[in-house]
């Protein structure tokens, strides 16, 4: 979906628009936004400072006419999402590595919300986070949801899933086995579909709907 | 038939074919006195090569080795010069002075941390330049006439239609190193820590391997390697030219990158530098062997190091591919 | 502009060198000296920030000195040919962008690993210039083209100035455009560079390109002081490029390293290069010198850091802030 790899088969549908992301830049340009499931490795470049980590996708709006990067801009952007993600310690220079693993997510979700995307695709989300940041995450998910964006989590945590989606789809190896809507469903009903399922031909109207 | 799919199969099956077009393209390749003479020229590059083998393995490099294997011939040739020969000191004097340089390198590499090929740079300058200052550029070429003989000498002696089957004794250092290394690689623990250390060094280091220790190993070894080369080099041209090895490295990284190693460390064995090598003469040989200009060498035998390695990511990226399918589909 | 500590102390080493060298070579500051400094100086540094931004991606450009040879003898093909100036030179720059092209496709569109490709194009431009010149050397310019070479603005020779114009344009580059930005993260985290949307394939396509373009603009420099284009002109900056790199403080892999710090190492490298000469030693001497410091600046580059570290260490459980996490 993200442009990383190209589809076998099948079709992605955004808005009811046939896309077919052939880059990551591709993506991005479509409204499309993923955190990763490894931050450290794949979501941030550890040795630079939370501000150029933030500024990461977004470089090209940053830019005035001679097409060179206002520092100032990308100064406000930073301090703009520390605040509001209350990223901590709240200081823009700072390497991304020396943050705890919590406000690290943070840093990374702060770069694909300075891109304003229509779709958040966030794996495993708060892998490796303590109690009190995976609330403030969740939280933070609940109202980017509410606001109109379409959130795709992928995620392992049972408790997780029933806490956070609207809807969940359960897959195995590749296919889908299950569709519910989080609507007293439990973990054992997710778990059956997982490990007995049969896969479903295709994915039912509706699919990621903002 | 199964080694045939292999990534050493398929360099087999293309040196094959390159050789099948050059006998057809040229009547003296095929000969007695052709092989005889690719043999020789090449002795030197495949046992360098196969030293560097490891040191690509393990995720390294070392672009110091000609210039180590210059300093080394420099060395005995003077010796010689001034004491006469005697085999056993002068080959003792050859992989000893190549591993004290190879350690040197070593010891650089596993504890300041720098980048291999930083540190071999650096020390390609002082080697060299150690080489050339003592020589004052000039050859060495009144060798005592033992080591001449003892170079000239020949294994067999079998006379056959195209001429005498005689081969010279620097294939027999050859053939020793290559089966030796072979061996350590697939057989003793030190070749299952060096393969460790280049494919995963961190997994390697948490098992207990000492990356310090396989590094320090692996250019050592590399610099005994390039010792001996210098003794048959020497051996063989019966002289010694100070700058004769000026940016042979890069044949010699050429050669293992051929053969099917993985610049990023961590895959690379004996048969496939071998037979990279073997590539790398073919083509040296058959281009001169078919008259092509000599400023054409250079750019076929580049186009050719571009396009093998090439088509060799594109495989790997489209087996990586298939395996993540597999994956998916079962 | 902001010096980093390492910095500080480069371009202190490089002033006690310099006085060192002003007191104790002989014709150390004799303006024939000190004009062949300013234009050997920027040859080597031109490569040096060619070199320098593609080691940024942690990549490496050892076709870099043959770029230049080619494209040198291209422009000067077309000189001999009688075109004009301007002309002659941008063959030269359509060949030194076809070999970044070259570089750049392999690397960046079918993946080959940067050292293991520039090998091969090492090889193949160095095939193509001596095919053209079939090893010898074309020369036979027109006297305007002199000028490129041989004049100076004031005291300042020509090259030094497009030297330090080409350093500036290329700081501006990488400090402030999306490329130059793009490129620091690339270098040190292509993954996450690539999973944020980041032109990966066009960044690295343009770095080497770059290269290429700092390859031509050293060759115009060679060939116009030598009168003439070989296919060797230059070939021995390649270990001096990297060896300055290195020294001013960009890491071989990648993501870090300032134009400043490369700028200073081939200054520190040219005067070394030029005192030793005048004190009479053999260049063989020389070179073992050259080599020798590059080790001991990377030795003491890691004592410095393990210093640093065991300071911080004591630092914090003096002042009793150390705890298990942070």
């Amino acid at each position: 979906m993200f442009g990383i790899e190209t589809a076998d088969e099948g079709e992605i549908r955004l808005h009811g628009r046939k896309i077919n992301p052939r880059s990551t830049t591709e993506a991005v340009r479509l409204g499309l936004a993923y955190v990763p499931e490894s931050r450290q490795t794949q979501g941030l470049v550890l040795t630079q400072s939370i501000t150029r980590n933030l500024s990461l996708s977004v470089l090209n709006r940053l830019t005035n006419k001679l097409r060179l990067i206002v520092r100032k801009k990308e100064r406000q952007l930073a301090e703009s999402f520390i605040s509001k993600l209350d990223i901590r310690p709240a200081l823009a220079d700072m390497q991304a590595g020396q943050l705890s693993g919590g406000n690290q997510q943070k840093v990374v979700i702060g770069k694909w919300l300075a891109s304003s995307p229509k779709v958040l695709i966030i794996d495993e989300p708060t892998n490796g986070i303590d109690i009190g940041a995976k609330t403030e995450i969740h939280k933070l998910l609940r109202q980017l949801a509410e606001s109109g964006m379409a959130i795709i989590m992928i995620s392992s945590e049972l408790p997780e899933i029933l806490s956070a989606c609207d809807r969940i789809l359960v897959m195995r190896r590749g296919r889908m086995v299950g569709e519910f809507v989080n609507d007293g469903v439990t973990q054992v009903d997710i778990m059956n579909k997982a490990l007995l399922g049969a896969p479903v031909s295709s994915l039912p109207e509706g699919g990621a709907s903002a | 038939m199964k080694w045939l799919n292999t990534k050493e199969g398929g360099i087999f099956l293309i040196l094959i074919a390159l050789s099948a077009v050059l006998a057809v393209r040229s009547p003296v390749f095929l000969t007695m006195e052709n092989m005889i003479d690719m043999l020789k020229t090449n002795v030197v590059l495949a046992m360098m090569a196969i030293g560097m083998t490891l040191v690509i393995v393990i995720g390294g490099i070392d672009v110091s080795v000609g210039a180590m294997t210059a300093l080394v011939s420099v060395l005995i040739g003077k010796w010689m010069v001034a004491f006469g020969y005697d085999l056993s000191v002068v080959l003792l004097m050859s992989v000893a002075g190549g591993a004290v340089l190879g350690a040197i390198n070593g010891w650089l590499i596993s504890k300041i941390r720098v980048h291999a090929i930083v540190v071999t740079l650096g020390t390609l300058s002082i080697y060299s330049g150690i080489a050339m200052y003592v020589t004052g550029g000039i050859w060495i070429n009144n060798l005592p006439q033992a080591f001449i003989d003892f170079g000239r000498q020949n294994l067999f002696g079998i006379p056959m239609s195209g001429g005498t089957l005689a081969i010279p004794i620097q294939v027999l250092f050859l053939v020793l190193v290559a089966a030796a290394t072979g061996y350590m690689l697939k057989h003793l623990r030190i070749g299952r820590m060096i393969y460790a250390v280049g494919g995963n060094p961190l997994s390697a280091e948490r098992a207990g391997i000492r990356q310090d220790r396989v590094q320090l190993f692996v250019y050592t070894y590399m610099g005994f390697l390039s010792g001996l080369a210098a003794f048959v080099h020497t051996s063989i041209y019966r002289q010694v030219d100070p700058s004769a090895f000026t940016g042979f490295e890069l044949q010699v990284i050429a050669a293992v990158v051929l053969g099917g190693a993985n610049i990023l460390g961590g895959s690379g064995s004996v048969t496939g530098t071998l037979l990279g090598v073997a590539l790398l003469a073919v083509i040296s040989n058959g281009l001169t062997l078919t008259h092509v200009p000599s400023f054409w060498h250079k750019v076929i035998i580049g186009l050719f190091i571009v396009t093998a390695v090439s088509f060799d990511i594109i495989q790997r990226k489209r087996r990586e591919r298939r395996l993540a399918k597999i994956d998916v589909l079962q | 502009m902001r010096f980093s500590l390492y910095e500080k102390v480069l371009l202190a080493v490089f002033l006690g060198l310099f006085g060192l060298f002003a007191l104790t070579a002989p014709n150390f500051l004799s303006e024939t000296n000190l004009k062949s400094m300013m234009v050997q100086m920027p040859e080597l540094g031109l490569i040096s920030l060619g070199m320098m931004v593609v080691i940024l991606t942690s990549g490496i450009d050892l076709s870099i000195t043959y770029i230049s040879s080619l494209s040198g003898i291209a422009v000067a093909w077309g000189l001999v040919q009688g075109w004009p100036v301007p002309l002659a030179i941008a063959a030269g720059a359509c060949t030194a962008l076809l070999c970044g092209l070259f570089n750049g496709f392999f690397i960046a569109r079918i993946g080959v690993s940067p050292i293991v490709l520039t090998l091969g194009s090492m090889l193949l431009f160095e095939g193509l210039a001596l095919r053209v010149t079939k090893g010898g050397s074309i020369s036979g310019f027109p006297e305007s083209y002199y000028v490129i070479g041989g004049s100076s603005v004031g005291p300042i020779p020509l090259p030094m100035l497009f030297f330090i114009a080409a350093a500036i344009v290329t700081s501006v580059l990488l400090n402030r455009t999306v490329w130059g930005r793009s490129a620091y993260m690339l270098g040190s985290n292509p993954t996450a560079a690539l999973y944020s949307g980041i032109p990966v394939r066009r960044v690295l396509i343009y770095v080497y390109l770059f290269s290429a373009l700092m390859a031509l603009i050293a060759a115009v420099i060679m060939t116009s002081r030598y009168n003439s284009g070989k296919v060797d002109y230059g070939s021995s900056y390649l270990l001096l490029s990297v060896a300055a790199v290195v020294l001013g403080g960009t890491s071989v892999r990648g993501g870090s390293g300032t134009v400043k710090g490369t700028v200073i190492g081939v200054c520190i490298f040219q005067i070394l290069s030029s005192a030793l000469n005048l004190y009479g030693l053999s260049p063989h001497i020389v070179n073992v010198m050259m080599g020798g410091i590059l080790i001991v600046v990377l030795v003491a580059n890691y004592l410095s850091e393990h210093i640093k570290h065991a300071l911080h260490d004591i630092g914090r459980v003096l002042t009793g802030k150390a705890s298990a996490s942070s």
